[in-house]
C-alpha cells in the first residue's frame, strides 16, 4: 500500500505563494475577503510562513510552505468527537465535511495550525470552481487533503486501463505549480521513489519531529548540505 | 417528624407561598440578560461563527472558558455536600441543598456552553451517532451526563419530604408536589430507605464529580500543546473546580440569605467554616499553580516559554496577575482572620474567587492557542457582543433557574433542619463523647438517624 | 462554432432565457435544459492558451467542462513554463468571472454624459465614422493608439493598421520589451535581435534591481533558473547575488543582498569593473581579442582617448564607489571576486523601471561587466535569439493619405530631438497633447494600457484626455481610463480569445505560443484584434488590403505557416520525444512530425506552442555585430548618433543635452556615470519606491481576490496597500507598525498604512505597486522623464512621511 508524502526544498522555495493560489484554485478555497482577513481568518491550506532570522546580518527572511503535514501518527484525528478526520490506509488524513460538528478540538490538537474554519457562509456554488471538490459550508472545518480527489481519479484511469497507477500519475496541485521545483510527491513506502530518496537526504527534516506525529512533509533545509 | 403544625421553620416556605415585588423585577432584569444572548445566539446561528471574535489561531474563546468554569462551579454542589454529608458534618444542614442545586443549574449552562460553541449545532446528534471513544470531547459528554443524572437524582431525593410537606400544605401545584414526592408519609421504613439511598448517592457522585473535571482538563492535557499538555491537569482542574464552586456557593447564601431573610439559618458560623475551607482551597490551587509553572518554566521548552512569557509579560499579563491577585492574594487576605466582619470578608474572598477562576480558565484556554509553534502571525483575541451577551445570559439564566427553583422548592432542607434539631444534637454529643478519653468505648450501633 | 452539449442546450433553452433571468426566474424549457445538463456528464477539454497576467509568456492548460472553466494548470509541455506556474496565474479565473466586468459596449452621451450599453454595430459605427472622418480631413495622423503590455500578432496587427490608415502615433507603454534588443545590447555589441541570458547554465547570476523571482521578465521562468542554480545534478550550488536598496523576494533568495542607494548601481558596477582590473581577475583573453575601447587609444585624427580601464582605475576608486554607492569595500572586492572565479557567470541589468537620472550610462556600466568575465557567447552566459521563420506578410498598401499622414512627426517625439533612441516615448504623451504640440490629437485609442492609473504623469494625462473629442477604449474592464472614454469597445479577456504570444529573451530559444479561446465568452465581448479587422474592412481602400484577413484566427492561420515551412524546430511535445529529436537533428537530421500544414497547426492548438531549441545561435559572432565585431566599451555607434546629431542640432541639440552634454567628451561613450554629491533635501528627506510583488499582476488585478487576499510574505499585509518603513526610521517619526502615514511629495499626498520593515534602507520608503485597496503611488510620482526609455523615471522622487 503506498503511503503519500512530500519533499519541501526550502533551499529553492521562493516564497512565492504559486503553491497556496494553486491550491485554492484547485481546492475551491475562497477568498474571504478583507474585512476577514483583518481578522486572520484567511483560509490557506497551502500557506507560506515568514521567519525572520534576526541573528542573520541581513536579517534574513525564511519562507516555509505548510500544507496539513498528514502526520502518521496525527494528534488531530484522535480527538475527534464524531470520526470526521482520520487518516486513511494510504496515510492521507482526510476530513469528512458532511460529518463534523465544528467543535474545532482538531484545530486546537493539530500542533501546526494547518486546520481552517469556516467562520461564516464564505462562498456559494458559482463558475469557475473545480467540481471535483465540494464546497464547504459555514461551520465547518478543512484543511489540505493532498488533493485527494486526484488520486481518486488517478486510480479510476488506472483502473480502467488495468493497471497500476505510474509514478507521477498523482500530483496535488501545489506541486504541480511550483515554479521553483521545490516541491516533490510521491510514494514514501517506494523506496525508489524521489520523494523516498529526498527524505533520507542529509538535508531533510521534519517539523516539530520530538512531538513525535510523525508529518509525511519533509523538509530540506536551507544552504548546502550540511552532512 | 416534619409536622406539618411546626411552624418554626415556616419562613423556609414563605417564598415559596407568597411573591413580592422585587422577584419580579429580578426576573425583569435577568431575562433581559437572557435576551441578549437570544439575540446574539439567533444571530450565530444566522451568520456563523464568524460574530464571534475568534479566527485562526485562537478557535476557542469565551465560550470554552465559560464551560470550563460554568462545569467548575457545578463541584460547589453535590461533591461538597457529599463530602460533608459522609463527613457528617452537622453545619452542612441548611447548605446541602443550595449547593446541590448549583450544580445541576450549572451543568445545564456548562453543557450548553458546548452547544453554543459548535459551528454545525444542527449536527450535534453525530456525537452519538458517530460517536468516538478517543476523543476526550466524548469522555466530556459520559461524565457530565452521568453526573447531571446523579446529581438530579441526588438533589431530588433528599427534596422528597419537602415535597411532600408542599403536597400537603400548599394549595398550589398539587399534582406536581404528589409525583415529585413519590407518595412520601415520613414513615420510620421510607426514612430508612431515603437515609440509606442518600447515603449510596453520595457515595457514588465524589468519583463522577473529581471524573468530571479530571476530564474536562484532558480536553487540554490530551493534545500536545505547550502548557496544555500536562499530567496535573487533571487534580490541577478539580482542585479549581471546587474552590469556585464554594465561592460560588457562598455567595448564592448569602444572597438568599439576605433576599429571604435566613439569617437565622445562615449563620456566622457557617460562612467561617465555608471561608476556611475556601482559604484551604485556596492555598492548594496556589501550590499547584506554582507547580505547574514551575515545570513549565524549569524546563525552559521553547514553545512552552512562549506562552509562559505571554502569560507573565506579554499581552495576557493583565489577566494572569489579576488571576494571582483575585485567586490568591485577596483571599488570603480575607481569609486569615475570620473573627470579625465574617460575612464581608468571606463575600468578598468569594466574588473575587469567582472572578479569579474564570481569568484563570481563559489564561489557560487563550494564551495556548494565541502561539502557534510555527511563525504565524499572532492575532489578538478580542470577543464581540455576541460572546459577551452569551456570556452575561448565561449568568443570567442561571441565576434565574436559581431563582425559579426557590419559587418551587424550598431552598433549604426543612426537614433536614428539623432532624438537625431532633436527631442531630444527641448523636453530636454521643459521638463527640466516644471521641474523649474518659468514657467507655460503647459499642458499636450504627446511628440510625431516621429513629 | 464547436457545438458542445452545452450550446446545443443552451439553443434548446431558448434566447428568453436572459430576460428571464432578469425577472428572476427560469422557463420550464431553461429548467429542464439545466436538468439536463446536470444528468449528463459534463465534456471535459483542456485547452491550452496563454498566461496574460505578466510578460512572462507561460502556457497555461484551462480545464473547461462544457466550456465552463473549471480550472487553470500549467502547460507541461510549455517550453517558457514547463507546467509551472506563479500565483497570479490562477487569479485568471476571477478575472474571468469578474462580476463587475464590462457586459458589452458602451458609449458616453456628450462629452460629460454618462456611459450607457449600446449595440456593437452602432458602437462600430461611431468609432469607424469618425477615422473615416478624419482621414478625409487629412488629419489621420491625429489619431494615437496607446498600447499596453503585449506582443506577437496583436502588435503586428495594430502597427498595420496604423501604417495603413495614415498615424505615425502607434504608441506602446513598454519598459521591457523583450522581443527587442535593449538599448545597451545595440550600441555596445551592434545587435538587432535580442539578447538571451541563460540563466538555466549559469552558475553565477549578478543580478542589478531585476525582480527575477517576482516580476521583470516573468517570475516561473525565473525561479525555474534559481531552482537550477540551487541544485541540479552533481553541479556545485550556484550563487545567487543581487542588488537592491529593498530586501526584496529575489533578495531574501539570494546568497548575497547588497543594499544600495537607488540609482546609484552604474557607480557600483564600476566599482566592480575596479575591483575586477586592480586585481587582475577579468577575462583577460576575451578583453583583448574582443573589445574595444578598454585600453586607451589614438583615432584616425591622432586624437588620444581614455579607454575604459583608465577611466574606471581613475574615477571609480573602492572608496569614492563604497562612499556613492552605501556598498561596503570589502562588499564590492567580494563580489567581484565570485564573479571572476565562478564560471560561467552572467550579470542582468535591464530593469523595467529606470535606474535612475543617468539609465543609459548605468545599464551601459553593467553591462560591461559581461564583457569583462567574457560570459558573451558562452553557455552560462549571453546568447541570442533566433528569430522566429514565421510567414512574412505581404507589405502594407498604404495610399496618399497614409504615406501623408504617416510621415508627419509623432505626437509622443520619438525617434526625435532628445528622444532620438527611443522607439515609443509614453512619458511626453500628455504633456505634447495639451500643448497640441506639433498638432493636437483628435481620437485616442486605449489598447491594454490604463495611463490613468498607471501613468506617472496621469493627472496630466486625465487632462489632455478631457480635450481629445473621441476616447476609445478596448479594455475588458471599467479602469480608471475606460470611466472616461467616450466610447468603450470591451475586449475578451484571455481566456475568451484566440491569442499568440512571441516569446521572451529570458529564456533564450525562440518560442512561439498560439491559443484557441478556451472559455466560451461570458460576455458580448469582441476580441480586438477581430474588432480592428472589422473597423479595417469598413474603412476600406488600402486599409481593407492591408488587413485582409476575416479574422484574427486566419492571420495566425496564415502567420504559423511559416513555421510548418521553416524546415526546423518542434511543435512542443513530451520531453523524451524532443530528447531524441535534439540528439538526431545534431547529427544533422530534421524529420518533419507533420504531413500537412493542417495537421501541424492542429497539433499547435492542441499542444500550445512551437518552440526551436536547437538553433540558438551561441558563439561571438552573432553577438558582437558592431563594425568592428568587437564588444565596444567606447560605443562607436553612439558617438556616430552624437555626431549626426550634432551635425543637425547643433552642440546644444535636445539629444546631446540629453546625453549629458557635449563636454562630457569621450563619457558620452563610455559606461561613465556621474557621482553626483548626496543632495540633502530637507523638506523630502526620503526616496519612494515602488516595485513589483509577485503576486500582482499587471493591470492592477483589483479584480482578482484571491491574490489581493493573499499576505506579501514579508510584511503580512492583504488587500490594502501600504508604505514600507525602516524601524529605526519609524522610530524616529514615532510611527509604528501599523499607523496611518502620510506620504507626501512635492506632487501630492496619500495616505497610507505604514509597515514597519527591516528590509528596507533608512533613507528610502517602499510601497508595491499595482493592486490592492487604497491610493495610487502615481499620485506621489516626480514627472521627470527618462529620455533613453521614453516613460517616467519611477523611482527618484523624495517624500516624507508623517503620521496621519
Ligand atoms: N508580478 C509582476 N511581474 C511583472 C509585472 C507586474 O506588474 N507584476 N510587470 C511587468 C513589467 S511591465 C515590467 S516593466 C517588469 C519590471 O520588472 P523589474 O525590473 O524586476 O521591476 P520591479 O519589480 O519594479 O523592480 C525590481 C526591483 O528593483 C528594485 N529597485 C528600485 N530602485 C532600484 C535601484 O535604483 N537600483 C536597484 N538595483 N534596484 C532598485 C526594487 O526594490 C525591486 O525589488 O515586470 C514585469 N513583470
Ligand atoms: N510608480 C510606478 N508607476 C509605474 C511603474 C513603476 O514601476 N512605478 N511601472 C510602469 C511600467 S513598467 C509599466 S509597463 C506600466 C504599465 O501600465 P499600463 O500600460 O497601464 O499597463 P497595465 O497595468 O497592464 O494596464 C492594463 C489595462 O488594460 C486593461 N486590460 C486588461 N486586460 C485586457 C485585455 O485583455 N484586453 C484589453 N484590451 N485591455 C485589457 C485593464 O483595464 C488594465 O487597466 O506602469 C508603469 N507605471
Ligand atoms: S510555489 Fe514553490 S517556491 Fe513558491 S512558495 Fe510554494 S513551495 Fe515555495
Ligand atoms: S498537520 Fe495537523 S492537521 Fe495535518 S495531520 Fe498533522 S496534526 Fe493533523
Ligand atoms: S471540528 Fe469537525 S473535524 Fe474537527 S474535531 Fe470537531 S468535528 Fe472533528
Ligand atoms: S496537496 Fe493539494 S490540498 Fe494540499 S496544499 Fe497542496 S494543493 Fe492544497
Ligand atoms: S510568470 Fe506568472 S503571471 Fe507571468 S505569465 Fe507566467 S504564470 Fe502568468
Ligand atoms: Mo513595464
Amino acid at each position: 500500500m503506498a503511503l503519500w508524502g512530500m519533499v519541501i526544498d526550502l533551499d529553492r522555495c521562493t516564497g512565492c505563494q504559486a503553491c497556496v493560489m494553486a491550491c485554492k484554485a484547485e481546492n475551491n478555497v475562497p477568498a474571504v475577503g478583507p474585512k476577514e482577513a483583518s481578522r486572520e481568518r484567511i483560509i490557506s491550506w497551502m500557506q507560506v510562513l515568514t521567519e525572520e532570522d534576526k541573528e542573520h546580518p541581513d536579517g534574513k527572511l525564511r519562507f516555509l510552505p505548510r500544507p496539513c503535514l498528514h502526520c502518521d501518527d496525527p494528534p488531530c484525528t484522535k480527538v475527534c468527537p464524531v470520526y470526521a478526520t482520520y487518516r486513511d490506509p494510504e496515510g492521507i488524513v482526510a476530513q469528512i465535511y458532511a460529518r463534523c460538528i465544528g467543535c474545532r478540538f482538531c484545530m486546537a490538537a493539530c500542533p501546526y495550525n494547518a486546520k481552517y474554519f469556516n467562520w461564516h457562509t464564505y462562498q456559494k456554488e458559482g463558475p469557475g470552481q473545480n467540481p471535483d471538490v465540494s464546497v464547504r459550508q459555514k461551520g465547518i472545518v478543512e484543511k489540505c487533503t493532498f488533493c485527494h480527489h486526484r488520486l481518486q481519479k488517478a486510480r479510476e484511469r488506472a483502473l480502467a486501463e488495468h493497471r497500476e497507477i505510474e509514478p507521477g500519475e498523482y500530483v496535488p496541485a501545489c506541486a504541480e505549480a511550483c515554479p521553483a521545483r521545490a516541491i516533490v510527491f510521491g510514494d514514501l513506502s517506494d523506496p525508489s521513489s524521489e520523494v523516498s530518496k529526498l527524505a533520507r537526504s542529509p538535508r531533510a527534516f521534519r517539523l516539530q519531529e520530538e512531538l513525535g506525529t510523525k508529518p509525511k512533509v519533509i523538509y530540506l533545509t536551507e544552504g548546502e548540505a550540511r552532512g | 417528624m416534619a409536622d406539618p403544625a411546626d411552624t418554626r421553620d415556616a419562613i423556609l416556605l414563605a417564598p415559596i407561598e407568597r411573591t413580592g415585588r422585587g422577584f419580579y423585577w429580578a426576573v425583569a432584569i435577568l431575562s433581559l440578560g437572557v435576551l441578549w444572548g437570544a439575540v446574539a445566539y439567533a444571530v450565530q446561528l444566522d451568520g456563523g461563527l464568524g460574530v464571534t471574535g475568534l479566527h485562526q489561531p485562537v478557535s476557542w474563546g469565551f465560550y470554552v472558558t465559560n464551560f470550563v468554569f460554568f462545569i467548575g462551579i457545578s463541584h460547589a454542589g453535590t461533591l461538597i455536600s457529599a463530602i460533608l454529608r459522609l463527613s457528617r458534618a452537622e453545619w452542612r444542614r441548611p447548605i446541602t441543598r443550595m449547593a446541590e442545586v448549583i450544580t445541576v443549574m450549572v451543568l445545564f449552562i456548562g453543557a450548553g456552553q458546548i452547544l453554543v460553541d459548535l459551528g454545525r449545532p444542527d449536527r450535534v446528534m453525530n456525537v452519538i451517532r458517530h460517536g468516538r471513544y478517543q476523543s476526550p470531547l466524548l469522555w466530556d459528554a459520559t461524565s457530565i451526563s452521568a453526573y447531571l443524572t446523579a446529581s438530579l437524582v441526588y438533589l431530588w431525593l433528599p427534596m422528597i419530604p419537602d415535597i411532600a410537606i408542599l403536597r400537603d400544605r400548599l394549595g398550589k401545584r398539587k399534582f406536581f408536589y404528589t409525583v415529585l414526592a413519590l407518595g412520601w408519609q415520613g414513615t420510620e421504613r421510607q426514612h430508612k430507605v431515603l437515609n440509606r439511598a442518600i447515603a449510596v448517592m453520595a457515595v457514588l457522585v465524589i468519583p463522577i464529580a473529581v471524573s468530571v473535571h479530571t476530564v474536562v482538563s484532558f480536553v487540554f492535557s490530551m493534545t500536545l500543546q505547550p502548557m496544555w499538555h500536562s499530567t496535573i491537569f487533571g487534580p490541577y482542574f478539580v482542585v479549581g473546580a471546587i474552590f469556585s464552586g464554594i465561592a460560588a456557593l457562598i455567595v448564592a447564601m448569602l444572597i438568599f440569605r439576605k433576599a429571604y431573610g435566613l439569617q437565622g439559618y445562615l449563620r456566622p458560623i457557617h460562612f467561617r467554616y465555608l471561608g476556611q475551607l475556601l482559604l484551604v482551597m485556596a492555598l492548594l490551587w496556589f501550590y499547584f499553580t506554582f507547580t505547574e509553572y514551575l515545570t513549565g518554566y524549569y524546563g525552559g521548552e521553547v514553545e512552552e516559554m512562549k506562552v509562559f512569557w505571554g502569560k507573565f509579560w506579554g499581552p495576557f499579563s493583565l489577566f494572569f496577575w489579576g488571576m494571582v491577585l483575585a485567586n490568591f492574594v485577596i483571599p488570603l487576605f480575607c481569609l486569615v482572620r475570620l473573627e470579625r466582619r465574617t460575612i464581608g470578608k468571606v463575600l468578598t474572598a468569594s466574588l473575587s474567587v469567582i472572578v479569579g477562576m474564570w481569568l484563570e480558565r481563559f489564561i489557560i484556554v487563550v494564551p495556548t492557542l494565541s502561539y502557534p509553534r510555527l511563525p504565524f502571525p499572532e492575532g489578538i483575541y478580542w470577543p464581540t457582543w455576541v460572546e459577551w451577551g452569551e456570556t452575561a445570559a448565561s449568568f443570567a439564566l442561571f441565576a434565574l433557574f436559581y431563582l425559579l427553583f426557590t419559587k418551587v422548592f424550598p431552598i433549604i432542607s426543612i426537614w433536614e433542619i428539623q432532624e438537625g434539631r431532633e436527631v442531630g444534637l444527641k448523636e453530636v454529643e454521643e459521638r463527640l463523647l466516644t471521641y474523649l478519653p474518659d468514657t467507655v468505648e460503647p459499642e458499636f450501633t450504627p446511628v440510625d438517624r431516621g429513629g | 462554432m464547436r457545438v458542445t452539449r452545452r450550446t446545443f442546450l443552451q439553443v434548446l433553452g431558448g434566447t428568453a432565457g436572459a430576460a428571464a433571468l432578469a425577472r428572476g426566474q427560469l422557463t420550464t424549457t431553461e429548467q429542464a435544459g439545466q436538468n439536463l445538463e446536470r444528468w449528463a456528464t459534463p465534456e471535459e477539454v483542456g485547452v491550452p492558451s496563454l498566461c496574460q497576467q505578466c510578460p512572462g509568456g507561460c502556457g497555461i492548460l484551462v480545464r473547461t467542462l462544457d466550456g465552463e472553466v473549471a480550472g487553470i494548470s500549467g502547460n507541461a509541455l510549455h517550453p517558457i513554463n514547463r507546467g509551472a506556474l506563479c500565483p497570479k496565474a490562477f487569479g485568471g479565473l476571477q478575472l474571468l468571472y469578474d462580476p463587475h466586468r464590462l457586459k458589452g459596449p458602451m458609449a458616453r452621451d456628450g462629452k460629460h454624459g454618462a456611459l450607457r450599453p449600446i449595440a456593437w454595430e452602432e458602437a462600430l459605427r461611431l468609432a469607424t465614422q469618425r477615422l473615416a472622418e478624419l482621414r478625409q480631413q487629412g488629419l489621420s495622423h491625429t489619431v494615437a493608439i496607446l498600447g499596453g503590455q503585449y506582443r506577437g500578432y496583436r502588435d503586428t496587427l495594430w502597427k498595420r493598421f496604423a501604417e495603413a490608415y495614415g498615424t505615425p502615433n502607434y504608441i506602446r507603454v513598454r519598459c521591457l520589451a523583450p522581443e527587442h534588443p535593449a538599448l545597451t545590447h545595440r550600441l555596445m555589441q551592434g545587435v538587432e535581435a535580442p539578447l538571451g541570458y541563460d540563466l538555466a547554465q549559469a552558475r553565477l547570476i549578478l543580478s542589478f534591481g531585476a525582480g527575477l523571482l517576482e516580476s521583470w521578465l516573468g517570475p516561473v521562468h525565473g525561479s525555474l533558473a534559481f531552482a537550477n542554480l540551487r541544485s541540479a545534478g552533481d553541479r556545485p550550488r550556484g550563487r545567487l547575488i543581487h542588488v537592491d536598496p529593498r530586501r526584496s523576494q529575489t533578495a531574501a533568495k539570494a546568497d548575497r543582498w547588497v543594499p544600495i542607494i537607488p540609482g546609484t548601481d552604474g557607480i557600483l558596477a564600476l566599482g566592480l569593473a575596479n575591483a575586477l582590473i586592480r586585481e587582475r581577475l577579468y577575462d583577460h583573453e576575451f578583453v583583448e581579442t574582443h573589445t574595444f575601447g578598454f585600453e586607451d587609444w589614438v583615432d584616425e585624427t591622432g586624437q588620444r582617448h581614455t579607454g575604459f580601464k583608465n577611466l574606471v582605475l581613475r574615477e571609480y576608486g573602492l572608496i569614492t564607489v563604497s562612499r556613492a554607492t552605501g556598498v561596503p569595500v570589502k562588499t564590492i572586492l567580494e563580489v567581484a571576486r565570485d564573479l571572476a572565479t565562478i564560471k560561467p557567470a552572467v550579470v542582468i541589468g535591464e530593469r523595467g523601471p529606470s535606474y535612475g537620472p543617468d539609465d543609459l550610462h548605468t545599464r551601459m556600466a553593467i553591462h560591461s561587466l559581461n564583457a569583462l568575465v567574457g560570459n558573451i557567447g558562452v553557455p552560462g552566459g549571453l546568447m541570442i535569439q533566433g528569430d522566429l521563420p514565421l510567414t512574412p506578410l505581404p507589405p502594407v498598401a498604404q495610399d496618399l493619405a497614409a504615406k501623408r499622414g504617416g510621415a508627419r512627426p509623432r505626437i509622443d517625439g520619438a525617434g526625435l530631438g532628445e528622444y532620438l533612441l527611443v522607439s515609443d516615448a509614453p512619458q511626453a504623451l500628455p504633456e505634447r497633447m495639451l500643448s497640441r504640440d506639433p498638432y493636437p490629437v483628435n481620437a485616442l485609442f486605449l489598447f491594454a494600457s490604463n495611463p490613468l492609473a498607471n501613468h506617472p504623469a496621469k493627472e496630466a494625462f486625465a487632462k489632455a484626455m478631457e480635450q481629445v473629442p473621441l476616447v476609445v477604449s478596448f479594455s475588458p474592464f471599467l479602469d480608471e481610463s475606460s470611466a472616461l472614454a467616450d466610447l468603450i469597445l470591451p475586449d475578451h479577456t484571455y481566456l475568451e480569445r484566440w491569442q499568440d504570444d512571441q516569446v521572451t529573451h529570458l529564456a533564450g530559444f525562440t518560442c512561439f505560443s498560439l491559443a484557441q479561446a478556451a472559455a466560451t465568452p461570458r460576455h458580448d465581448t469582441r476580441n480586438t484584434a477581430d474588432v480592428v479587422l472589422q473597423i479595417a474592412k469598413t474603412l476600406g481602400g488600402s486599409i481593407a488590403k492591408s488587413l485582409p484577413w476575416k479574422t484574427f484566427e486566419a492571420l495566425l492561420h496564415e502567420g504559423a505557416q511559416g513555421l510548418y515551412e521553416a524546415g526546423r524546430g518542434y511543435v512542443v511535445s513530451v520531453h523524451a520525444e524532443e530528447s531524441l529529436r535534439k540528439i538526431l537533428e545534431r547529427q544533422g537530421y530534421w524529420a518533419p512530425e507533420f504531413k500537412t500544414y493542417d495537421e501541424f497547426w492542429q497539433a499547435l492548438l492542441k499542444r500550445g506552442a512551437w518552440w526551436d531549441p536547437t538553433s540558438l545561435p551561441v558563439g561571438r559572432n552573432a553577438l558582437l555585430r558592431t563594425p568592428s565585431g568587437k564588444f565596444e566599451f567606447y560605443s562607436t555607434s553612439l558617438k556616430r548618433w552624437v555626431d549626426e546629431a550634432t551635425k543637425r542640432e547643433g552642440k546644444t541639440g535636445p539629444f546631446v543635452t540629453a546625453l549629458g552634454g557635449q563636454d562630457r567628451g569621450d563619457l558620452l561613450f563610455l559606461p561613465a556615470v556621474a557621482i553626483s554629491p548626496a543632495q540633502e533635501a530637507e523638506a523630502f528627506p526620503l526616496r519612494l519606491i515602488t516595485y513589483r510583488l509577485v503576486t500582482r499582476p499587471l493591470g492592477g488585478g483589483k479584480n482578482q481576490p484571491w491574490l489581493l487576499e493573499q499576505p506579501a510574505v514579508h510584511v503580512k499585509t492583504s488587500w490594502e496597500n501600504w508604505v514600507e518603513v525602516h524601524p529605526e526610521t519609524g522610530a524616529k517619526l514615532g510611527i509604528s507598525d501599523g499607523d496611518w502615514v502620510w506620504v507626501e511629495s512635492a506632487k501630492g499626498r496619500i495616505r497610507l498604512r505604514a509597515k514597519l520593515y527591516s528590509g528596507t534602507r533608512r533613507d528610502v520608503v517602499q510601497i508595491p505597486l499595482f493592486g490592492g485597496k487604497g491610493p495610487n503611488p502615481n499620485d506621489l510620482i516626480a514627472n521627470e522623464a527618462d529620455l533613453f526609455r521614453g516613460f517616467g523615471l519611477l523611482n527618484t522622487t523624495r517624500v516624507r512621511i508623517g503620521k496621519a
